[in-house]
C-alpha cells in the first residue's frame, strides 16, 4: 500500500513521540536536523500507519534527558564532546498541531479531511512538500486566489474568495504591517472570483486610483486602474480628488433628508452626545419626518426653546444637540438640497455587480464624517438588500447578489457598547441571510465586540503588539493557545495568519508581493485565465527533462 | 602480520560465562589493557580488564634479587630461572561470540574451554564491534570494570578502527545514554576520549 510506505524521497526531520488529539503531537527532531531550521508556524506531513497527516509547527523547544545536565555542562567548546553529547543527552522537539489527513495516495486529487486520529508512536514526520500544501489549499485556479506563500518554501497558498465573503471576514494588525495591502488583495480576490459586489469605505484614500506604499516608497495602484471596468470611484471630497489628479466617477453629496436618527445615535462617543441628547432625533423625526434634520438645525434663538417645550424635551439636551449637528453641516459632502441623488446611483452599482470604492479624500482624517457615512450608507444598503432579498423570497429567486462592506477602523463600530446599536453590528449578526458580509479592518480587535468576533468566521491577522488584541483575534478558535505562539512571533511586514472558514487549516503566510507591473500583470491576467499556469510538478517534470536531455 | 595474529598469545586457564583467565605463552607479553582478545575454536570474544604477572608456584614466594645489579635486565640475565618461574597472565570480559562468522554482542551460551588457544583480533572482528558499541553496556554492567578500563578499552579500539571520529562518537553516544543521571562520571570519561 503506497499510503504505509515512507515517503523515501523526503528527508525524516523527527518522530512522534508524545501527544493527544486535543493537546497535540510532540515530534522529537532527529539529531541531523537543526532546530534552527524550522520556523514556527511551517507545515510537516506526518506519516502514520494508514494515514497522511498534514501537522503546523507551534512550538519548538530544547530538553535534556539528563535533568543535571545544566549543572554539569560538558565542554562543549570540543566537537567531538558537543556531538556526543547533542542528540543523547539533548534534544530539540516540535510541538505540532494535525490539522488534516491527506489523500492516501500523493497526488490524487481527492479532498482532504479533518484529522480526528493521531499517527502511531514513532511515525516519521517529514517537511511539508509543494503538493502537499497544493492538496490543502488547492491550486491557483477559477475558483481559488492565490493570496501569499507559506513562510519557507515558494508554494501558492490560495484562499477560495467565495468561502472568504459566505461570512464576515477580518484583516487584523497593528498599524504599518499591511493591513491595507492585504485587503486590497483580497479583494482584488472578490472581484476576480466572485460575483459579488463590495463597497469599500476608503478612509484614507489607497484603494481606488493609487495607495502608499511607506516601506518602499511610492505609489502603488488602486483598484481602479488595475481593473477599471469593474472599479467605480465614489469621493466624498471632490477637491481633494482633484489636488491627488485621482479619477472618480461621481461625488456623493448627502442631503439633510437622508440624515436618519439612528445616524446621530452611532455618533454619540463621537460627538460626545449624552444618551437624552442622542434620544432627541427620534422625538424629531416622528414630529418632522424626513425634515427633521433642517428643521433642527435652522432653529434659532427662543425658537428653539419654543420647539423644545413643544416636543417636550430638554432645552438645554437640544441645543447641545443642535450646536454638535451644526458640525455636520460643514461637512461640504452634506448639502441641504443636492442636485442629484448621489446614494441611489451607488447603490444602483452595487446593484450592478460593481465594486465601489468610496473616497473620503480629507474627510478621512474626520472620525465623525467617517461614522456618519459609512452608518447612513450601510443602513440604505441594508435595507435595500433587506428588500431585494424579500422579493427574491416571494419569487423563490436566490437573492441578490452578495455584498461585501469593507470597513476600516472596525472598532469604531462594532465595540461592545454600540455593537447593538450600529448598523454594521446587525450585519455582522445576521447580515448573512441578505447576502451582505463584512470585512472588518482593525488594528483594535480587542475593541469589538465579542458576541461580532464571534461571527468574523475567516480571520486574517498581521502582527499585534497587545496580547489583548491578540486574545480577541484568537477568541473562538480551537487551537487558540497553539496559534498565539505564532501570531506573536509574525513579523512586522508582509506575513500574515490565515485562519476560519475560508482556509482549510490556520495557515502562516507571506502575504503576495504587490506593487510592481510584474505582479499588477499577475493579478489581472492570473495564469488560470491566460493558460499559462506551470504548476510544481510542471516545473519538477521540467527540471527532470532538462537534466536527462540538457538544453533542449 | 597475518602470520603472527594466527600464532596463539594465551591460553585459557580460568572460564566462566562472564570472564576467562588466560595465561600468556611468553612472560610479559600480555595483550594491552582494553583490546579485544578471542578465545576457542568457535570465538569467544573478550575486552583484557586486567594483566598480572606472578610466580607459577604460589608455595614460592618472589623474592627481590637486584641487590647487586645496575639494570633491570641485568637482573634477567644473571637469573634465566625467572623467565621459567614467572608466568604473565589476563583476565578478560566476554563482550561476544562468534556464529555463523558473524562476531554477536553479549555473552556466549558457554564458556571458552580450558587450554583454549587465544588470539589476537583481526581488523574485521574489531570493525564489527565498534559498528555496533553494545559492549559498553556489558562493561558498565560488571562489578570489577571501573571507569578506567572502560576508557582504555574504548580508546584502544578506537585506535584499530578505520573510522576513529565515528567509533568515538558512536561509543561516546552510548555512554550518555548509559550514564544518565551521572553527568559528573559522563564528563571525566568523555574528557579522557577526547585526548
Amino acid at each position: 500500500m503506497p499510503s504505509q510506505q515512507e515517503p523515501f524521497q523526503h528527508e525524516i526531520i523527527g518522530r512522534v513521540v508524545d501527544g493527544s488529539l486535543s493537546r497535540g503531537l510532540e515530534i522529537k527532531l532527529e539529531s541531523s536536523i537543526s532546530i534552527e531550521d524550522i520556523n514556527n508556524g511551517t507545515y510537516v506531513v506526518i506519516q502514520g500507519k494508514h494515514n497522511r497527516f498534514v501537522a503546523m509547527v507551534t512550538d519548538l523547544s530544547l530538553g535534556a534527558a539528563d535533568q543535571t545536565l545544566k549543572f554539569s555542562l560538558p565542554d562543549m567548546s570540543d566537537p567531538l564532546i558537543r556531538e556526543i553529547i547533542t542528540g543523547s543527552l539533548t534534544y530539540n522537539s516540535l510541538s505540532v498541531r494535525p490539522g488534516k489527513i491527506l489523500p492516501a495516495v500523493r497526488g490524487d486529487q481527492s479532498d482532504t479531511t479533518e484529522a480526528r486520529t493521531i499517527p502511531e508512536f514513532f511515525s516519521p514526520v517529514f517537511r511539508a512538500s509543494q503538493d502537499d500544501m497544493e492538496s490543502i489549499f488547492g491550486k491557483e485556479n477559477e475558483n481559488n486566489f492565490f493570496i501569499g506563500h507559506p513562510l519557507d518554501m515558494d508554494t501558492k497558498i490560495c484562499v477560495d474568495p467565495r468561502q472568504l465573503i459566505k461570512r464576515s471576514c477580518g484583516v487584523f494588525g497593528r498599524s504599518g504591517t499591511g493591513k491595507t495591502f492585504l485587503a486590497r488583495l483580497l479583494m482584488i480576490g472578490v472581484l476576480q472570483h466572485t460575483e459579488a459586489s463590495s463597497l469599500i469605505f476608503d478612509m484614507h484614500n489607497e484603494y481606488g486610483e493609487s495607495g502608499q506604499d511607506n516601506d518602499r516608497g511610492g505609489a502603488v495602484s488602486g483598484l481602479k486602474t488595475l481593473f477599471p471596468g469593474q472599479v467605480s470611484i465614489f469621493t466624498l471630497d471632490e477637491k481633494s480628488s482633484k489636488l491627488r489628479k485621482a479619477r472618480y466617477d461621481e461625488v456623493v453629496k448627502i442631503g439633510y433628508s437622508d440624515i436618519e436618527p439612528e445616524d446621530i445615535e452611532s455618533l454619540t462617543q463621537t460627538l460626545n452626545l449624552s444618551d437624552v441628547a442622542a434620544s432627541i432625533p427620534f422625538t424629531l423625526k416622528n414630529r418632522f419626518g424626513n425634515k427633521w434634520f433642517k428643521r433642527l438645525v435652522e432653529v434659532e434663538g427662543t425658537a428653539a426653546s419654543d420647539l423644545a417645550s413643544e416636543l417636550e424635551v430638554q432645552p438645554q439636551a437640544m441645543r447641545a444637540l443642535r450646536n454638535r449637528l451644526l458640525r455636520l453641516t460643514r461637512f461640504d459632502f452634506v448639502d441641504e438640497n443636492p442636485q442629484y441623488n448621489s446614494l441611489e446611483r451607488l447603490l444602483d452599482k452595487l446593484k450592478d455587480g460593481m465594486h465601489v470604492v468610496l473616497e473620503f479624500g480629507r474627510h478621512g482624517n474626520d472620525l465623525t464624517a467617517y461614522i456618519l457615512v459609512a452608518n447612513l450608507l450601510t443602513r440604505r444598503l441594508h435595507n435595500k438588500y433587506r428588500e431585494l432579498t424579500e422579493e427574491s423570497d416571494a419569487d423563490s429567486g436566490a437573492g441578490p447578489k452578495p455584498l461585501v462592506i469593507c470597513i476600516e477602523e472596525a472598532h469604531r463600530f462594532l465595540a461592545p457598547g454600540i455593537a447593538s446599536q450600529t448598523i454594521f453590528g446587525q450585519i455582522a449578526r445576521e447580515d448573512r441571510k441578505f447576502n451582505i458580509t463584512l470585512m472588518v479592518i482593525d488594528q483594535r480587535p480587542s475593541g469589538i465586540d465579542s458576541e461580532i468576533m464571534s461571527q468574523i468566521a475567516t480571520r486574517i491577522s498581521c502582527l499585534l503588539n497587545d496580547e489583548r488584541d491578540v486574545d480577541a483575534v484568537l477568541s473562538g478558535s480551537p487551537n487558540s493557545r497553539e496559534l498565539k505562539s505564532v501570531l506573536s512571533r509574525l513579523n512586522s511586514k508582509q506575513e500574515a495568519l490565515f485562519f476560519g472558514d475560508a482556509i482549510p487549516m490556520p495557515i502562516l503566510i507571506r502575504t503576495r508581493t504587490y506593487g510592481d507591473d510584474e505582479h499588477y500583470s499577475d493579478l489581472t491576467s492570473p495564469a488560470w485565465k491566460t493558460g499559462h499556469q506551470s504548476s510544481s510538478c510542471d516545473k519538477d517534470a521540467n527540471r527532470d527533462l532538462d537534466a536527462l536531455f540538457g538544453d533542449r | 602480520m597475518r602470520n603472527l595474529l594466527d600464532r596463539p598469545i594465551a591460553e585459557v586457564i580460568e572460564a566462566n560465562i562472564e570472564t576467562f583467565k588466560a595465561q600468556c605463552y611468553e612472560l610479559y607479553k600480555s595483550p594491552p589493557l582494553g583490546s579485544l582478545v578471542k578465545a576457542g575454536d568457535i570465538p569467544v570474544y573478550g575486552i583484557v580488564i586486567d594483566i598480572a604477572t606472578e610466580g607459577l608456584d604460589p608455595s614460592r614466594p618472589i623474592a627481590a634479587r637486584g641487590f647487586s645489579a645496575t639494570t633491570e635486565q641485568e637482573i634477567y640475565t644473571q637469573n634465566p630461572q625467572l623467565m621459567e618461574l614467572l608466568c604473565t597472565k589476563f583476565r578478560a570480559i566476554a563482550v561476544g561470540f562468534s556464529r555463523d562468522n558473524l562476531l554477536i554482542q553479549g555473552y556466549p551460551f558457554e564458556p571458552p574451554r580450558i587450554h583454549a588457544f587465544v588470539h589476537e583480533c583481526l581488523s574485521d572482528e574489531l570493525s564489527d564491534l565498534s559498528s555496533n558499541p553494545d559492549f559498553i553496556h556489558l562493561l558498565l554492567q560488571h562489578p570489577e570494570v571501573k571507569d578506567e578500563i572502560l576508557t582504555a578499552s574504548i580508546i584502544s579500539i578506537s585506535k584499530q578502527t578505520n573510522n576513529r571520529e565515528a567509533f568515538l562518537v558512536r561509543a561516546g553516544k552510548t555512554l550518555a545514554i548509559e550514564l544518565t543521571g551521572q553527568m559528573s562520571r559522563l564528563n571525566a570519561i568523555l574528557r579522557k576520549l577526547k585526548q
